[in-house]
């Protein structure tokens, strides 16, 4: 018979709490430092005034090399520090194209190829202790689907890839910003984000504003701390509304202008932000361009409604106002934001001068027709239709999910599993459905260009009457979309571009012309066709 | 734990060492409760994770049992040792690195960095969980205690200072 006499001594104790300790307080103590951040964040009272700083217009990005065919560019998204907050504040910690943000402008003519080379030099583990892995996508573009950013075709920190784009579409605002896999709010909103342009003779012929009238305008929203930083706070994955307005990357800027016509091209960057966009003076501007490229004809508004990822090009003429005169963009705010008193200014326009160039100062009464680009929606009726397809946006056990279906359903199925498979140049409608009061869902597909048939049977909104690329899924309404699905072939996403719901989970796919084809017989598979390679082993441009 | 059952296994557990094996027992009790709770959600995001909590569930559920029926099994407590660490390993990696494997079954997938925050109901998990550690080496004979408690010791010295080199975010 044995007697099990056991005690714990002190120093058994103490031993095994470093283990224990270790088990219960790393959790929270890597809570308490995200929270830490958060509170950190600057008090509204705080904030600095708007209208200190001149707007800067991002470079334009030259090309590494040019060929008879194709040209090249070399693009590194790397860290940086930059002074975006004027008044003592600290300098930001951001993540940019070539280390700024928003990134280089990169400007094509239609038609002309492009090889763009991605090199990723993040930081390896991120400010949100995650691996910064990237994806990037050329929002826009009817890329082949291994170089449209799939969201789990990661580009790791210490690798590069060639993004090779057609520029075979119309004139239009592209974007290219970050897709990758759980990461893209975060990636995006450190700035990793920029415009790209497409021109072609038609666009440059037409006498609306060009050269430096043309201005790109990025707004994004951000929570800043103290030291300068950003805080990513995303609400549980509900999302992310800052109290900073950010226009090219300055706060609440001032931009000065002549008396004569501007053509602005307007990108909502915003991880989570709505805006509802007008002049203080009450006066209309006019849509000229959309998503996917110049309107049929200018439409002028008091005011328009911009969701994330959605481009309007916008003209507004300085020639009604005085010289002195200080014309203030407003966002008139939208349901289902969080709403500070600082976001309802964008940016000021201050008038200083006459026109000193008088050239290309007026708008058409037909814009573009886009006849002669065959994927061009606005020629499309609902008769040429030969299918359909439903995406309802919906909250469900606690994901974001589009027809109860998230991202990890499509690894799951290794990458198989699909909402939609189009033929080739198949014409489609598609029904987009949010049964949510409470949530908006700017809802992107990728690959084409579509056009918004009705909102709850009703016609769509004057302003966006153009190609598109996102519709706003906005609370209790059903869009119906008519495109024709080419010009490429392959796996494309579909998600809400509330970039946290993306990320959690709010992403699927559909397939164009190869319903159930195996991945691995895929030339075009968007993971396996392309892959990243190491910095180490970098090939020439 | 009676003296008529220990009587049988012709061993003597002195009135000290009872309370650790009701502590393991119960604790092992709650930690299986909560994993089974918790189960249908994670079952929701892929089956495997379901099936990670219904197995945990299972297993310490299971452990109740092993440990009232032969509180002075060497196996026993030490596979309640190494079981319990593992699945509080679990939690603390998921909560501060990453989930390490999801649905595509690759390894350091981009699943990796998937972060969950720590919620209660884990928290009580995972300290239930250090408890029943706690009990088992108690009920541990000397020599293997010692050794035991070493190798605790230095498991928990190497996670503090992963954490502190940046390792383990």
């Amino acid at each position: 018979m044995n007697l099990i006499q056991k005690k714990l001594s002190r120093k058994d104790m103490l031993k095994m709490s470093a283990l224990g300790g270790a088990a219960l307080m790393l959790p929270l103590e890597r809570t308490a430092r995200t929270q830490l951040a958060i509170s950190n964040r600057i008090p509204e009272s705080q904030l600095p005034q708007p209208f200190q700083v001149p707007l800067t217009i991002p470079p334009i990005l030259k090309p590494v090399k040019s060929t008879a065919t194709t040209d090249y560019y070399r693009l590194t998204m790397r860290q940086a520090e930059l002074q975006i907050l004027p008044g003592g504040f600290g300098k930001t910690t951001v993540y940019g194209y070539n280390g700024l943000t928003p990134g280089p402008t990169l400007k094509m003519m239609q038609n002309r190829p492009a090889v763009v080379r991605h090199i990723n030099r993040l930081p390896r583990n991120s400010f949100n202790n995650y691996r910064t892995w990237t994806s990037v996508h050329l929002h826009g573009s009817a890329s082949l689907p291994q170089y449209d950013g799939y969201a789990s075709d990661i580009t790791q920190p210490g690798q590069y890839k060639d993004y090779h784009y057609p520029n075979i579409q119309p004139a239009r605002t592209l974007w290219y910003h970050d897709h990758g896999v759980h990461h893209t709010a975060e990636n995006a909103y450190m700035g990793c984000a920029a415009q790209y342009h497409i021109h072609n003779k038609r666009e440059l012929s037409l006498p609306i504003p060009h050269g430096r009238y043309d201005v790109p305008l990025v707004i994004q929203d951000k929570i800043f701390a103290q030291n300068g930083d950003f805080i990513f706070d995303d609400q549980g994955h509900s999302g992310l509304f800052g109290d900073v307005i950010l226009v090219n990357g300055r706060p609440w800027p001032t931009m000065k202008v002549e008396r004569r016509k501007y053509r602005f091209r307007i990108l909502n960057a915003s991880i989570s932000r709505s805006y509802n966009l007008a002049l203080d003076s009450g006066e209309d501007m006019v849509v000229i361009g959309h998503d996917g490229g110049l309107a049929p004809h200018p439409v002028a508004v008091s005011d328009f409604r911009i969701g994330m990822a959605e481009r309007y090009e916008v003209v507004v003429d300085f020639a009604r106002y005085k010289i002195g005169d200080k014309i203030t963009l407003k966002n008139l705010g939208l349901p289902n934001n969080v709403e500070f008193e600082s976001v309802a200014n964008i940016m000021r326009f201050d008038v200083v001068g006459e026109a000193t160039d008088r050239r290309n100062n007026s708008i058409p009464d037909v814009l573009d027709n886009a006849g002669y680009w065959p994927y061009s929606p606005m020629g499309l009726k609902e008769t040429q239709a030969t299918g359909s397809a439903k995406i309802e946006v919906i909250r469900k056990n606690g994901l974001w999910t589009i027809n109860g279906q998230t991202w990890e359903d499509v690894i799951e199925s290794k990458y198989l599993r699909t909402v939609a498979n189009p033929k080739l140049n198949e014409v489609q409608v598609w029904e987009i459905n949010n049964p949510s009061g409470g949530w908006f869902h700017p809802v992107h597909i990728h690959l084409i260009d579509f056009k918004i048939l009705d909102r709850n049977g009703k016609p769509p909104h004057p302003y966006e009457r153009g190609p598109k690329d996102v519709v706003y899924a906005g609370e209790n309404e059903k869009i119906r979309v008519i495109a024709r699905f080419g010009p490429q072939k392959g796996r494309y996403m579909v998600h809400c571009h509330n970039l946290v719901h993306e990320d959690h989970d709010m992403m699927v796919q559909f397939n164009v012309g190869k319903a159930n084809a195996n991945p691995e017989d895929d030339p075009n598979d968007p993971i396996l066709a392309a892959k990243a390679r190491s910095i180490r082993r970098m090939r020439r441009l | 734990m009676t003296a008529k059952a220990v009587t049988r296994n012709q061993e003597v557990i002195s009135r000290d060492v009872r309370p650790a094996v009701y502590a393991a027992a119960g604790l092992s009790l709650i930690a299986a409760l909560i994993h089974l709770w918790a189960a249908p959600e994670h079952l929701e995001v892929w089956w495997a994770y379901g099936a990670f909590f219904l197995v945990a569930a299972f297993c310490q559920g299971f452990f109740c049992f092993l440990i009232a029926r032969w509180p002075e099994s060497k196996i026993v407590s030490l596979a309640g040792i190494t079981g319990n660490l593992f699945i509080a390993a679990m939690y603390v990696v998921s909560r501060t690195w990453g989930m390490p494997l999801g649905p595509d079954w690759v390894l350091f997938s981009p699943y990796v960095a998937h972060l969950e925050d720590p919620e209660i109901l884990g928290m009580v998990s995972t300290a239930a969980e250090i408890g029943v550690v706690f009990a088992l080496v108690k009920l541990l004979d000397d020599a293997y205690r010692k050794v035991v408690i070493n190798v605790l010791l230095l498991l928990g010295v190497l996670v503090w200072a992963l954490r502190f080199t940046g390792i383990l975010p």
